[in-house]
């Protein structure tokens, strides 16, 4: 418990159980991770089914839906529940910048999500660091892997979506778009699909909730609020920027019992059918090896 | 006492009551199967033989799941209450040639079906092993074809002699995926290609003939525009399509999906075992000892 540690020494837990905090997070923002991660989910779990169709697991996790035609339609809810996200994202920004409280120019400066060449740089530290060869990079409010999830979310949305519709109104897109472009859609929305799922349950898992500090769940992302001395251990860049301003508070800080329930059961049925998909992969892939070897003859 | 003597008039009632009522029934039954056919073939002496587990063909010692009929078989099939000589009824004057089979039996009932099928390619060529009826609707226990068992196992039926295009129908498309699932409405082999009479696709009276596949996907699909048609339903015997275009964007998402989780999985090994060596330090630490973990 090195947070303890850190917590003790320089940022020491009040006797009214308070802790000094910075806002990560807004209400809007974290409405929207709510919604995404609703929708993300019931997506994963009527689209894998239907994705892997011949697997053992598809079939009783299809008639959890109702069979095929209820996931069909519980997949189309969903995506637009993921569609939903990204429009709260955008027009959260938006209202934001109209009442002056996000300026444009924010998303170049240090602490924005937005990518940089800084972050380029500390791939490169983070490995000599993990490796025990440098320090740790002087990471600002947001590291590379936590970016990389927000541009992937973003370019997964726009792929995902943009073939989601294809698919869904194949009658309209075909007036205009030739054939072959809805088997291509379908390509890359399943591909997208699983890279979304494998990088959301794995890496997100790993590097958010399931770090030894957290685990299991980083209760930012249902406060919004980040205690003081974990931006002071994860963030340096950006604890040198806030500490000592205003944006420093004090809070109540703690799991709640609900936090706990909702990440447990994302957590747990995040792996399950990661396991189940992986499984059927690598099975497939096996299967098919000796058909690639063979040079792609059919 | 005197209840278990009651008891036991009882069950003596019971057991006499029962026997006399099985007694009754097998003579009615032995009545109702002996008595239409008075032809010395009839199932009984048939099935005498053919239902032994170890029956083997007299020429060459071989056992064939074809003559190996049990009175189940028949009995649960459509046909059932039929007789072995209304279908092989060649069986009497031959007795028992080795090409007995049951073929053209079928066209003495269903005559519309057998001209249907001689129409077609399966029904003419002279190429190779032909299908007959019983290739795709089973002998013996042959079942409705119009239940949906059946229609969910027509395109595994196709693929016995179609092994590739079975792959190509499963592996590349949704309604492969479907048919897996056993999908209610899905549309399987025949809903495109057509059922007894098989043409071959330049065949201009083939449903999916360049000339007809719009009005063959209109069947479910109404209003689908002209571009429809160019969807390809047949795409690849393994994971990579054979469409140069369709072929590329698969591999650049594979490379994709590897990059990222082969970069990522790096990275998460190496934090995994950073924070491993560092809990480990903290108790050696606190512990004074090297080594705990």
């Amino acid at each position: 418990m090195s947070a303890t540690a850190v917590e003790t020494v320089e940022h020491p837990r009040e006797q009214d159980g308070t802790t000094l905090v910075v806002r990560r997070w807004s209400w809007w923002a974290r409405a929207t991770h709510a919604v995404l991660a609703a929708g993300v989910f019931g997506l994963v779990l009527t689209g894998m089914p239907m994705h892997y169709a011949d697997a053992f697991w598809a079939r009783p996790l299809l008639d959890l839906w109702g069979g095929e035609r209820g996931a069909a339609a519980v997949h189309k809810v969903c995506a637009v529940a993921f569609g939903a996200s990204a429009l709260m994202h955008v027009a959260g920004m938006a209202i934001a910048w109209l009442t002056g409280r996000f300026k444009i120019r924010a998303i170049f400066n240090q602490d924005s999500i937005v990518p940089r060449w800084t972050d380029v740089k500390q791939i490169g530290q983070q490995i000599r660091y993990l490796k025990g060869q440098g320090p740790r990079p002087e990471f600002a409010r947001f590291t590379f892997w936590e970016k990389f999830d927000y541009i992937a979310e973003v370019w997964g949305l726009l792929i995902i979506g943009l073939t989601g519709l294809v698919m869904w109104f194949p009658n309209r897109f075909l007036e205009f778009l030739p054939g072959w472009l809805v088997n291509a859609a379908r390509i890359f929305h399943s591909y997208e699909a699983i890279l979304a799922m494998g990088f959301l349950f794995t890496v997100h898992y790993f590097n958010t909730h399931l770090r030894p500090e957290v685990f299991p769940v980083d209760e930012v992302i249902f406060s919004g609020n980040i205690p003081l001395h974990e931006i002071q251990e994860r963030y340096p860049g950006w604890y040198r920027r806030v500490v000592g301003t205003d944006q420093v508070f004090r809070a109540r800080t703690g799991t709640s019992t609900l936090a706990l329930l909702i990440s447990g059961f994302y957590l747990t049925v995040g792996f399950l059918i990661l396991m189940l998909v992986m499984t059927t992969a690598v099975i497939e892939a096996i299967r098919y090896f000796g058909w690639l070897l063979g040079g792609f003859t059919g | 006492m005197r209840g278990v003597r009651r008891i036991a008039t009882f069950a003596a009632w019971v057991l006499v009551a029962s026997g006399a009522l099985a007694f009754g029934a097998t003579t009615v039954s032995a009545q109702e199967t002996s008595t239409p056919s008075p032809d010395p073939m009839t199932a009984g002496e048939c099935v005498g033989c053919h239902a032994l587990p170890d029956i083997v063909i007299a020429d060459d010692g071989e056992y064939r799941p074809g003559i190996h009929v049990t009175p189940d078989s028949v009995m649960g099939s459509v046909h059932a209450g039929f007789t072995c000589i209304d279908c092989h009824s060649a069986l009497k004057a031959t007795m028992h040639d080795r090409r007995d089979a049951a073929r053209d039996s079928c066209a003495g009932c269903h005559e519309q079906q057998h001209e249907e099928y001689e129409a077609g390619y399966h029904g003419t060529s002279g190429e190779g092993p032909r299908p007959t009826c019983i290739t795709c609707h089973g002998s013996h226990e042959v079942q409705d074809a119009g239940t949906r068992d059946f229609v969910h196992r027509a395109s595994e039926q196709c693929a016995r002699c179609h092994e590739q295009m079975n792959e190509r129908f499963m592996g590349g498309n949704a309604f492969g995926m479907e048919t897996h699932l056993a999908g209610e409405d899905v549309a399987t082999c025949a809903d495109c290609h057509g059922y007894h009479t098989v043409l071959p696709t330049e065949n201009p009276g083939s449903p999916v003939n360049e000339a007809n596949i719009l009005t063959t996907c209109r069947q479910c699909h109404t209003n689908a525009p002209a571009n429809f048609v160019d969807v390809q339903m047949h795409l690849s015997e393994g994971p990579i399509p054979e469409d140069p275009r369709l072929r590329a964007i698969t591999i650049y998402m594979l490379t994709l999906l590897i990059g990222t989780f082969g970069f990522f999985g790096y990275l998460t090994v190496l934090g995994i075992r950073h924070e491993w060596r560092r809990q480990a330090a903290r108790v050696s630490e606190r512990t004074g000892e090297g080594g705990v973990l």
